[in-house]
């Protein structure tokens, strides 16, 4: 067998290659098959011991407590009186919160971000002091920010509130919208814009008209990645809000604490709802991926 | 007949069901330049790629030295590679791109410091020792790429179209380079091009390709002047050999070709052929006379190439083209010139087969 | 949108633009810029001011009036264990985490170089992890790690004896799960890097390198690596970054417990602003982390900046 695609670095031999690999795959799913498995599990298959690796009774019930509140009333009160369960509100309003917030601030964000990255990539706002300032915002760590816009948010009354989050999300995913949108602006050579302007378009025209259209697939990709990012954050929404503003990651830890971790069944089944779409998205955009996790460092 | 120093036997290779290398029969001897000519396509790279181990022949064989070399991974053939792109290792200096080679057959620093004085002196890299791989224009790369092969005194040098990307000024002087340097490192070559420039100033053996399998080969002088069929003798050439479409009459047992002016063009006695055929000649071969005491084949100029040394002259013969060479300023557009075939130059083709059924012509010019 | 209504839009642009006198330019960043603004640099300027305090909200008073302790906040963190040792370990963790992540990387790298027929579906399967949302996968290791979890029971079978060890309430073991759910996570990451690093490499330099007698592994670490060294390095930087904030995943496996033993930086400055409400001494700190973060950051832009360039 040839090796066109080829090789640079040494072989193994085929029987062994494939096993190294489903070892791989296998190990990859694992975390998730347990998640989704345990979802279906009923309360005495929780923390069985052994553990049941496919529910042997597979139920929705779960589910169902997850999304509708009599449920998980009912579960509370027959089955799992022992455990202190004090969660309220369902599956659907966090759901929903979690729409609302990723998507307004993916809005904010693709936007603003691209009419900043168009500014930098077109008129050097900012020179190169640009990625500079962009890295040492990725480096903060978010919880030295998170202290003083408690604060902040308090003050202008922002604190548990869908906008304060969305506020919140939005700056803090900018510098990734700024730098993919921008590296896909820095494709589209800047005769063309120049052709349009001398067509009698305006520089905003142009921009609208020839520009952005070309850049359609990277804004799409930037867009939806930003969305993972806010679907899947959960510090602001542990910090800036306190209980009205419930996102999906939120939802899941109040599980966890509400049990000290035992609501085994129910937390499977919130944390599976929740990352279902993030898991969506993320196969859709898989190679724009790349270029985003690293800051556009790296073109797949 | 020496031994082969490399020999490939009825190599075959098919790439998503179409054959790109069909029956390859080639031997190389110690120390012998052989040129594998072709198009790009007609499976020469193919063919290196097999000999050096990185694709595997789905029949024949390779040997190297005597020895087959079918089982061998390409880190074990001892074979020299210089790429068409060279390949420099971007990261490493010249010299460590010069004692990669040795290092891997573990030679002494001290014995890899001489090979590689040796090298630079040969090929003037002194200044360029120090420079990384990624910092040298292509002339230089092609030098280092060169050295970097020749080094390890492989059994056999591949060269897969080393002057392609240099400046035509540069690769007049690298072929006589190369070749005195193929001499004094009685070095066995395969080289692989699709200029016949190169192949008929440095190798002693032609290998003409197409499709992958040999048309012919054999000493320059051969197969340019003993073309087996119609597609050698256009390869080799510059300007390409005329063909000229006429047809072979048996008048009484005496041979002749009836050429586009209607005029009869007497062919040796041996030749039985009959019907329409192709008269190949090369336009050094024609001559061209504004006058002719007998009654001769004519033609008119259509255009004229100016060679600088030479003018090539573009003649509407018939309904058919020919090119002849001349003195510059011989004739101009529009003259009616006569025609006078060296034939004893000239082959006569099957236009069926494209074989050459008869060379020498030998005749009295028209 | 019709030309006519176009062009109208765009000459009251221009009539505005020309009133606020701010080029186009400056307006198409505003909008971008306020946001920052609002949510990056006043509470900043806040952090600045609070770290001079040691104002805590139980002390009923509002941050601007709480009474100016100035550098006490640094000098204490200073010499204080737990947020000495939560930078530490957060450190050790972050080496461990990316070094590991960069050895399983290379290593499934070297098997997705060739090409077979489920090789994209493989390759789907791999990257999974690093889509799963943060707490999600921290709850799913959560689980695995339990008494009665698989975990254990893998290691019953393998010690052959009855193992229902609570990993997660081990001060001396409760970082394990941490680093095994952060490395899971985000090892994909590094493998994409990585993989296209090492599918970037000339493959001629790699058949010269062959035919130079080189062996498969020779060329490898002579010639493939040292070409993929630099992406590599980018890759580990930015984990390195990544796994410095390391929150979420600590929330939810235990929250820096049992005591403080599994602490990073953020979920000390967590706990202690929002456990312990000493906001004016969790602002110091985070003004510690800040300063040292951009140092290393201002000290790694040159080489980072000839990469990207």
């Amino acid at each position: 067998m040839s090796d066109r695609n080829s090789a640079r670095a040494p072989r193994l031999p085929k029987v062994l290659h494939r096993v190294a690999v489903v070892a791989a795959m296998v190990i990859a799913f694992f975390p998730v098959f347990w998640l989704l498995s345990t979802s279906f599990k009923p309360y005495e298959e929780w923390a069985s011991s052994p553990p049941h690796w496919l529910p042997k009774k597979p139920t929705l019930q779960n589910y169902r407590i997850v999304f509708a509140p009599e449920a998980a009333r009912r579960f509370a009160a027959t089955q799992a009186g022992s455990l202190d369960y004090k969660v309220s509100g369902s599956a659907w309003a966090a759901f929903g919160t979690s729409a609302v917030v990723a998507t307004a601030a993916t809005l904010l964000s693709v936007v603003a971000g691209t009419l900043a990255a168009y500014s930098i990539s077109r008129f050097r706002i900012g020179g190169d002091s640009f990625a500079f300032q962009f890295l040492s915002v990725r480096m903060f760590p978010p919880i030295a920010v998170v202290v003083p816009m408690v604060v902040l948010f308090s003050m202008l009354r922002l604190t548990d509130t869908h906008l304060g989050l969305i506020l919140a999300y939005t700056a803090f995913t900018l510098p990734f919208s700024i730098w993919m949108i921008r590296s896909f602006i820095e494709e589209i050579p800047v005769d063309l814009e120049g052709v349009a302007q001398v067509h009698g378009m305006s520089q905003a025209e142009a921009f609208l008209k020839v520009t952005l259209p070309l850049i359609r697939g990277g804004v799409l990709a930037t867009a939806l990645f930003v969305f993972i990012l806010n679907w899947s954050e959960f510090l602001f929404a542990l910090t800036l809000t306190s209980g009205h503003v419930v996102t999906v990651t939120l939802q899941v830890a109040n599980y966890v604490s509400a049990s000290s971790g035992k609501l085994y069944g129910v937390q499977a089944a919130m944390g599976t709802i929740s990352t279902i779409p993030v898991i969506v998205f993320g196969f859709l955009i898989q190679s724009h991926l790349v270029r985003g996790l690293t800051f556009g460092a790296v073109k797949e | 007949m020496r031994d082969g120093a490399l020999v490939l036997q009825n190599l075959r290779k098919v790439y998503e069901d179409r054959p790109v290398v069909k029956d390859f029969t080639l031997s190389v001897f110690d120390r012998e330049f052989v040129a594998l000519l072709g198009p790009s396509g007609c499976g020469k790279s193919t063919i290196l790629a097999m000999i050096a181990g990185f694709e595997k022949p789905d029949a024949g064989s390779v040997s190297i030295d005597g020895r087959s070399v079918d089982s061998l991974p390409p880190h074990r053939r001892k074979v020299g590679l210089v790429m068409q792109d060279y390949a420099i290792f971007s990261r490493m200096t010249v010299r460590q791109n010069l004692e990669f080679g040795l290092k891997m057959q573990s030679l002494r620093s001290s014995e890899r410091r001489a090979r590689v004085s040796e090298l630079v002196e040969r090929l003037s890299l002194g200044d360029l020792l120090k420079r990384k791989g990624d910092a040298l224009n292509l002339s230089e790369m092609q030098r280092v790429a060169l050295a970097r092969a020749l080094i390890t005194r492989p059994s056999l040098l591949l060269l897969d179209e080393p002057m392609s990307n240099l400046d035509a000024s540069v690769r007049s002087r690298l072929r006589s380079e190369l070749k005195l340097i193929q001499r004094e490192f009685d070095q066995t070559i395969l080289y692989v091009t699709h200029d016949q420039i190169e192949a008929m100033s440095m190798a002693d053996r032609i290998a003409v390709m197409r499709d992958g399998t040999i048309e012919q080969i054999g000493a320059p002088e051969e197969v340019y002047r003993r073309p087996r069929n119609r597609y050698v003798a256009q390869f080799l050439g510059e300007p390409p050999i005329n063909l000229i479409d006429c047809t072979v009459e048996q008048q009484f047992g005496e041979p002749v070709a009836r050429m586009p002016s209607n005029g009869a063009l007497p062919l040796p006695r041996g030749i039985i052929f009959e019907g329409a055929a192709v008269l190949a000649i090369r336009p050094h071969n024609v001559r061209v006379a504004h006058q002719a005491d007998q009654h001769t084949e004519t033609a008119r100029v259509a255009d004229i190439e100016n060679l600088g040394a030479e003018h090539v002259l573009h003649l509407d013969y018939g309904d058919q083209h020919l090119a002849v060479v001349t003195t510059p300023g011989y004739a101009s557009v529009g003259d009616i010139l006569h025609l006078a075939f060296d034939l004893i130059h000239a082959h006569l083709i099957d236009p069926a087969s494209g074989e050459v059924v008869a060379s020498e012509l030998r005749g009295a010019p028209l | 949108m019709e030309r006519r209504d176009t062009v109208q839009l765009g000459t009251q642009c221009r009539r505005l633009l020309r009133i606020a006198r701010l080029p186009f330019s400056i307006v198409l960043v505003l909008p971008a810029q306020l946001i920052t603004l609002l949510v990056v640099v006043v509470p900043t300027i806040i952090v600045v001011w609070l770290s001079l305090t040691d104002w805590q909200p139980t002390d009923n008073i509002p941050w601007f009036k709480a009474e100016f302790s100035w550098f006490w906040n640094f000098y204490d963190l200073l010499s204080d264990e737990r947020f000495v040792g939560a930078v530490l370990r957060t450190l050790f963790v972050v080496t461990l985490c990316v070094s590991t992540e960069l050895v399983l990387a290379v290593a499934l790298a070297l098997l997705f170089l060739d090409e077979w027929p489920w090789r994209k579906v493989a390759v789907s399967v791999i990257i999974l992890p690093m889509m799963v949302v943060p707490v999600d996968a921290a709850n799913a290791f959560f689980m695995l790690f339990n008494d009665h979890g698989p975990i254990n029971q893998l290691l019953s079978l393998v010690l052959d004896r009855p193992v229902e060890y609570a990993w997660l309430a081990d001060p001396h073991w409760a970082l394990l799960p941490i680093i095994f759910a952060e490395v899971w996570q985000w090892t994909p990451l590094m493998f994409l890097l990585v993989l296209t690093a090492f599918l970037n490499v000339p493959r001629n330099q790699w058949r010269a390198a062959l035919g130079l007698g080189a062996t498969p592994a020779q060329a490898f670490f002579r010639v493939v690596l040292p070409l993929s060294l630099p992406v590599m390095l980018v890759a580990v930087l930015i984990r390195a970054i990544e796994t410095f904030k390391i929150f979420d995943v600590i929330y939810i496996l235990t929250r820096g417990g049992p005591g403080a033993t599994t602490e990073s930086i953020s979920m000390y400055m967590y706990n202690g602003a929002f456990v312990y409400f000493r906001m004016g001494y969790v602002a110091a700190a985070a003004l510690l982390v800040l300063f040292v973060v951009v140092s290393v950051c201002l000290a790694l832009f040159k080489p980072l900046q000839k990469h990207y360039e």
